[in-house]
């Protein structure tokens, strides 16, 4: 089910809501259990056995690992076990066909095999339950016991398909205690119209650019319009991504639980190191914190610390899909952050904001290229188009249509991606002597509206990060 | 005491592994669903809008896909009704699995075409052939275009 979708917004999310706030303390939990249980189905039907195994399986191997923390060979033994079972279910589900299709190609043999359907938001709750895995197992937090908690933290709808990833550590306690107040519950309203507001008002709209300009021949194609096709998907996932990011915080909001920050302007960033403190924390965070830290992080050899920056970001690459343009994409941002390292901390530290910025952004697009083109050759491709290869020219009337058509909107996107209207609002509704409340609902309320109206009149329109 | 509870544990943990090994056997195994051709066609078309669409016969499928309708089991190919419509479907029941191959190559290549005649100047076609499904299932091979083509594959899906 999609949270910009009308089922969702006037049938699932008020029902849900309606039976949790009336349900006394001890079934709150159920409710959430249920209601995210049918949230999954709804979309994926036979999955859903494939999350509830997954979710006995790795309650009982917790048990196991924590009942074997005082002898540490068995515990690691144990822990060993249940990540191979892990990856090796994320693997056949995500990986099978890429794998065994890039054997077929490199090699003489001719491997058969079929290809099951992804599950969506396998990657998502794969790492939520690996985070908790590993904290039993380094004893950072306690085990589980309660397999209704349990199933709670690994379904739960606000960010089962798309994320954020929560870490078990964060949300251990608001398991069990969590107090839900209006003013929470207001806020996450707020968080929630911000979010679909971006998604559908945005980032759908920006999107039928970059639709365009992708389907255009590459003939037709002149730089002015390669960059602007590029630029429309730079503003397009982020304001697809982060939107769902926000939806989410705000419907955990409204159930009484707090997840962390997602996404914090990550386009005013002046390096790309600073980038991704700011693009989608909670993977980042996961990587640092279960893989490049217990590599060594930067504690090591440079020699080594080049491996493990190369490795994590292959992974993350990988992670995204299966496709050797997304394992290119991962290397990309590997490299570039041992160029900013090793050779450019220095003079990006000295370089006025504005060249960061600039140098930050357009290395920054250049990766999103290799993220939204089918294949590594039609990457390569389209960023030929953007620095003049076999295209039309340096800039052409289509280009320019296309720039002057959407002024209003670039003008819409730039600002949006910076704090600035943010902060100029707040200032505006919480600085001013008298409360300005009424207001705020004014807009929010408007906001809403016309984003239902979109949504009754729009194609589906699906969120970009699900084939994750 | 204590032995049976780590018993348990273990038991349970192996055991669940086994479920999801079982799991993905059947899931698998599912996939090569031997439905009827009648029932599978029927369900398809109760959540297809054919509006936009004309009912092809065998010279059309040897025309756009360059593949003899008598070598199959059985073939439901609609075809967009209008030069400027991109809506299309095909359930291709093969005899073989070997046909197989040879179906989702010759679709793959009628989507190549689709793409090509409307890049350009059809955003909203070149869209709706991007994100056309094509999905091979056990015998069957099947192929939609158009903005129900998931609700059509859904069906699809379910009546294996």
């Amino acid at each position: 089910m999609l949270f910009s979708s009308v089922v969702f917004l006037f049938t699932f999310l008020p029902v849900v809501l309606i039976l949790y706030y009336l349900s006394p303390r001890p079934l709150k939990n159920i409710v959430v259990l249920i209601g995210s249980l049918i949230f999954y189905a709804w979309g994926e039907p036979v999955y859903i056995f494939l999350m509830v195994f997954s979710i006995l399986f790795n309650y009982v191997s917790g048990l196991d690992i924590a009942r074997n923390l005082g002898d540490k060979e068995k515990a690691w033994k144990s822990l060993r076990f249940n990540i191979v079972v892990n990856l090796c279910i994320l693997g056949f589900f995500k990986y099978e066909g890429f794998v065994l299709g890039s054997i077929n190609a490199v090699l003489p043999v001719n491997i058969p095999y079929r290809e099951l359907p992804l599950p969506i938001g396998i990657s998502f709750y794969t790492f939520q339950i690996l985070s908790y895995i590993i904290d039993v197992y380094r004893g950072d937090v306690k085990v589980q016991k309660n397999l209704l908690d349990f199933a709670v933290y690994v379904t739960m709808f606000p960010q089962l398909i798309a994320g954020p990833i929560v870490q078990y550590a964060d949300i251990d306690r608001q398991l069990h205690v969590r107090k839900e107040t209006v003013e929470n519950f207001g806020e996450g309203v707020l968080f929630f119209i911000r979010g679909l507001s971006k998604k559908i008002l945005l980032a759908n709209a920006i999107g039928t650019v970059f639709d365009h300009v992708f389907s255009m021949e590459p003939a037709q194609v002149s730089v002015l319009t390669a960059w602007l096709g590029c630029a429309a998907y730079t503003f397009q996932i982020y304001f697809d991504f982060s939107g769902y990011s926000d939806m989410a915080i705000g419907l955990g909001k409204m159930f009484g639980f707090e997840f962390k920050r997602n996404f914090f302007y990550p386009y005013v960033a002046k390096s790309i190191t600073e980038f991704w403190r700011r693009w989608h924390i909670s993977l980042s965070t996961w990587f640092r914190d279960y893989v490049y830290i217990p590599l060594g992080g930067n504690r090591v050899s440079k020699g080594k610390h080049v491996r493990n920056i190369m490795v994590v970001w292959m992974l993350t690459g990988l992670w995204h899909g299966a496709a050797w343009n997304f394992v290119m994409w991962g290397l990309y941002y590997g490299i570039l952050l041992l160029i900013e390292k090793y050779i450019l901390a220095e003079a990006l530290d000295k370089a006025p904001a504005v060249i960061c910025h600039l140098y930050c952004l357009v290395l920054v697009m250049i990766g999103w290229v290799f993220f939204f083109s089918p294949s590594f050759g039609s990457a390569v491709n389209y960023l030929g188009l953007m620095f003049g290869v076999g295209g039309h020219g340096i800039a052409d009337r289509q280009g320019l249509y296309i720039l002057a058509t959407n002024g209003l909107m670039w003008l819409i996107l730039i600002l949006g991606s910076t704090p600035a209207v943010h902060n100029v609002y707040e200032k505006i509704i919480y600085g001013a002597k008298r409360s300005n409340t009424a207001v705020n609902c004014v807009v929010y309320a408007a906001l809403f509206f016309l984003c239902v109206a979109y949504l009754v009149t729009e194609s589906y329109n699906p969120f970009l990060y699900f084939r994750f | 005491m204590k032995k049976i509870k780590l018993d348990i544990i273990n038991i349970l943990k192996y055991g669940m592994l086994l479920v999801i090994i079982a799991y993905v056997v059947i899931l698998l195994a599912a996939q090569g669903g031997d439905a009827p051709a009648e029932t599978v066609k029927n369900n398809v078309l109760a959540v297809t809008d054919t509006d936009g669409m004309k009912e092809a016969d065998v010279q059309d499928f040897k025309r756009y896909y360059g593949l003899n309708a008598n070598d199959y089991e059985e073939v439901l190919l609609y075809l967009p009704k209008d030069v400027m419509g991109v809506d299309e479907l095909l359930i291709v029941r093969v005899k073989g699995e070997g046909q197989t191959e040879a179906v989702k190559e010759a679709a793959e290549e009628r989507l190549d075409t689709q793409t090509e005649s409307f890049e350009g100047y059809g955003a909203e076609q070149t869209k709706l052939l991007k994100s056309a499904v094509l999905e091979e299932r056990g015998s069957y091979v099947f192929m939609a275009v158009g903005e129900d083509a998931d609700v059509a594959y859904a069906a699809f899906k379910k009546s294996l």
